[in-house]
């Protein structure tokens, strides 16, 4: 059932076994689990149905590292969080990127990725997906008949993304949600403090406040913060009443290694030497049977153990180009275009906006302990210190770019295809001006063996506390390239698992 | 009016023979540029192909105090064709040839990068040729 909490009565306890703080992707996936059970669930959201002013001004922050985003927009603050305007790009994370891999400073889960394998295959209808096909591209050619590339395997790979409707976690779940006897969704509250015993080893109870209506608080045995990237790290530091420097934080871990993944759209255009190239499997979404895909060019494992890279994606799309002169024209020839194929248009500006493909690329940063978020002076109107981000990135990740994108030129080049044109090619020293973020924020709770290198365990429960887990990206301690809501899900669903095994030993 | 795959044969004809004629300075100099003007004719957009030897020049110290025929022989030392066998050899051969080698350099990763663009080292040696090749237009020779 849905409750406001401004109806509720001042100082109101609410009492639970479950508490979840935050409905987004995670937060309703782990109520959903526990629907029909004898387990009570309360379910915190700060916003309420619908977008509102004054409740998103709670995600207001400052950027003082690279130049990202409005932390207030690319955040959501109402029920379904933000997958209200999520893009609905789906891919598990690759074997390697749960791997402590030696060039990567800082890598490594403690859980492989065949730990989370059947909790992705759990959360591929969760998110609107058909059959959990990822590693069968033959599956999905079949069906739309359209070329892969003839790519060098031991440069780039041609690999299936799936496509989200995209669903939006609130209108989708909401009735099965108000319909359930046991799992109440309590709106428009918002948790100032996560209050704890005298020495912080235990969570006692939440500390809520509604922008007009009463204080109340939350009594639970366990508790889930569920609350995005950024805002996970920053209750964990607000909740400094019996650990000044944060629930978590003894180990000066929360807040650390804040990673996003690294855009550059485009990073490199290729002016094609035939207009009629298709390259449709990739610049397309297709549609076979109930599912949705495109395919994107990635970076084969080999190739990163070999040249000891981050883990990289390319999207190959039709877009206007940036270069003045399409030079991959000149060499049609060479690349064997027949003459009676050529079409050459006499003027080579308008010839060029039609031979163009635009490679947007996607790079995993490399987990950075100075990259962070920390509290700034500023305050919200709960007088809570508001979040301000210091996002970094290294040189190495500068280095990485460049050759994910050489890669592709060379392989474009070889594949008589077309020549490539990128900001970054010939030895820049610095970031294109078109570096973006991926607003992907993860890595400020990371997942570790032990607090000394993170804030929670395999199991995401926070090292130093024995009833508070961490869902969400947070935990992420590397990203690789995928967009991380699948794998937010397939987390989810193993944290839901584990909870309700230690709530229903403790019941018994 | 000639076809140009005929022009194409003629001018590398003379490109070749420069190499073990002798003759004067001048002389040299003009049959290399001719046959520049010739290998540039498997290019097509001829001014923004020579624009790109231009540039491709100015960023090479090491191309930039070569001459039309050291770079011409440089050019086909990198092919492995023996000026010789030129007169041998069919128009389509030669592209093959050409093919071959681009396709090679961005196997081997023989790259240059020019203006934010990466070229097979083979195809910037044939836009420098191109723009040596400047101000002889092949059609009319």
């Amino acid at each position: 059932m849905f409750v406001d909490a401004r109806q509720l009565d001042s100082g109101q306890v609410i009492d639970a076994d479950l508490c979840i703080i935050g409905a987004g992707a995670a937060g309703i996936t782990i109520a959903r689990e526990y629907i029909g059970s004898s387990i009570r669930v309360a379910l915190i959201e700060s916003g309420g149905m619908a977008y509102d002013e004054t409740t998103q001004s709670l995600y207001e922050g400052e950027n003082i590292g690279l130049p990202s985003f409005d932390l207030n927009v690319n955040r959501l603050r109402y029920f379904g969080g933000t997958t209200n305007h999520w893009a609905g790009h789906c891919r598990p994370l690759d074997p390697i990127d749960f791997e402590s891999r030696q060039w990567t400073p800082h890598s490594g889960w403690p859980i492989n990725r065949s730990d989370l394998d059947p909790f992705y295959v759990r959360a591929q209808p969760i998110v609107g997906l058909g059959p959990y096909q990822y590693d069968d591209l033959g599956y999905w050619q079949d069906e739309i008949g359209s070329p892969a590339l003839a790519l060098d395997e031991n440069r780039l790979n041609t690999v299936v993304y799936n496509q989200s409707p995209p669903t939006r976690f609130g209108p989708v779940y909401e009735k099965e949600l108000q319909d359930a006897e046991n799992v109440t969704v309590y709106l428009n509250a918002n948790v100032l403090e996560i209050e704890s015993n005298q020495d912080a080893t235990q969570v006692t109870g939440l500390k809520l406040a509604c922008i007009e209506g009463p204080p109340l608080s939350v009594s639970a045995q366990v508790y889930i913060l569920a609350t995005g990237g950024m805002e996970n790290a920053r209750i964990l530091l607000l909740s400094n009443k019996t650990n000044p420097a944060g629930l978590g934080n003894n180990r000066d871990m929360v807040g650390r290694f804040f990673m996003d993944h690294l855009l550059l759209r485009p990073g490199a255009e290729i002016s094609l030497s035939d207009p009629q190239t298709d390259y449709s499997l990739y610049s397309a979404l297709h549609r076979v049977h109930d599912s949705q895909m495109f395919a994107i060019l990635a970076s084969p494992e080999g190739l990163l153990r070999r040249e000891k890279l981050n883990n990289f994606r390319l999207h190959l799309l039709r877009r206007p180009p940036r270069y003045s002169q399409p030079l991959g024209r000149v060499f049609s020839r060479i690349d064997g275009l027949k003459e009676e194929a050529k079409q050459l248009d006499a003027n080579p500006l308008r010839q060029k906006n039609r031979d163009v493909a635009s490679l947007h690329l996607v790079l995993e940063p490399t987990p950075n302990p100075d990259s962070r978020i920390q509290l700034s002076s500023r305050k919200d109107l709960f007088d809570q210190q508001k979040i301000e981000v210091n996002w970094q990135t290294l040189d190495r990740d500068l280095h990485n770019a460049r050759r994910a994108l050489e890669l592709a030129a060379l392989e474009f080049g070889r594949l008589g295809l077309g020549r490539a044109y990128a900001d970054i090619f010939g030895g820049a020293q610095r970031w294109p001006n078109n570096l973006e973020a991926g607003r992907h924020h993860c890595g400020t709770t990371r997942m570790s063996e032990n607090e000394q290198t993170g804030v929670v365990d395999k199991n995401c429960k926070v090292h130093q506390l024995s009833n508070l887990f961490v869902a969400g990206s947070s935990v992420f301690p590397t990203i690789g390239y995928a967009n991380p809501t699948l794998t937010i899900v397939a987390l989810a669903l193993r944290l839901a698992d584990h909870t309700r095994a230690m709530l229903t030993r403790s019941s018994a | 009016m000639k076809n140009r795959r005929t022009i194409l044969k003629a001018g590398l004809l003379a490109g070749g023979g420069l190499l073990f004629a002798g003759g004067n300075y001048y002389r040299q100099q003009q049959n290399a540029r001719k046959a520049a003007g010739q290998w540039a004719l498997f290019l097509d957009y001829s001014d923004l192909a020579r624009a790109t030897g231009r540039s491709l020049l100015k960023q090479t110290p090491e191309w930039q105090s070569l001459s039309v025929v050291s770079m011409l022989e440089q050019f086909l030392q990198r092919l492995q064709i023996k000026a010789t066998s030129l007169q041998a050899m069919s128009n389509d051969e030669l592209l093959a040839f050409l093919q071959a080698r681009v396709r090679m350099d961005f196997i081997e990763e023989s790259v240059v990068f020019s203006d934010g663009w990466l070229l097979s080292k083979t195809e910037a040696q044939l836009c420098v040729l191109a723009s040596l090749s400047d101000g002889l237009d092949p059609e009319k020779t």
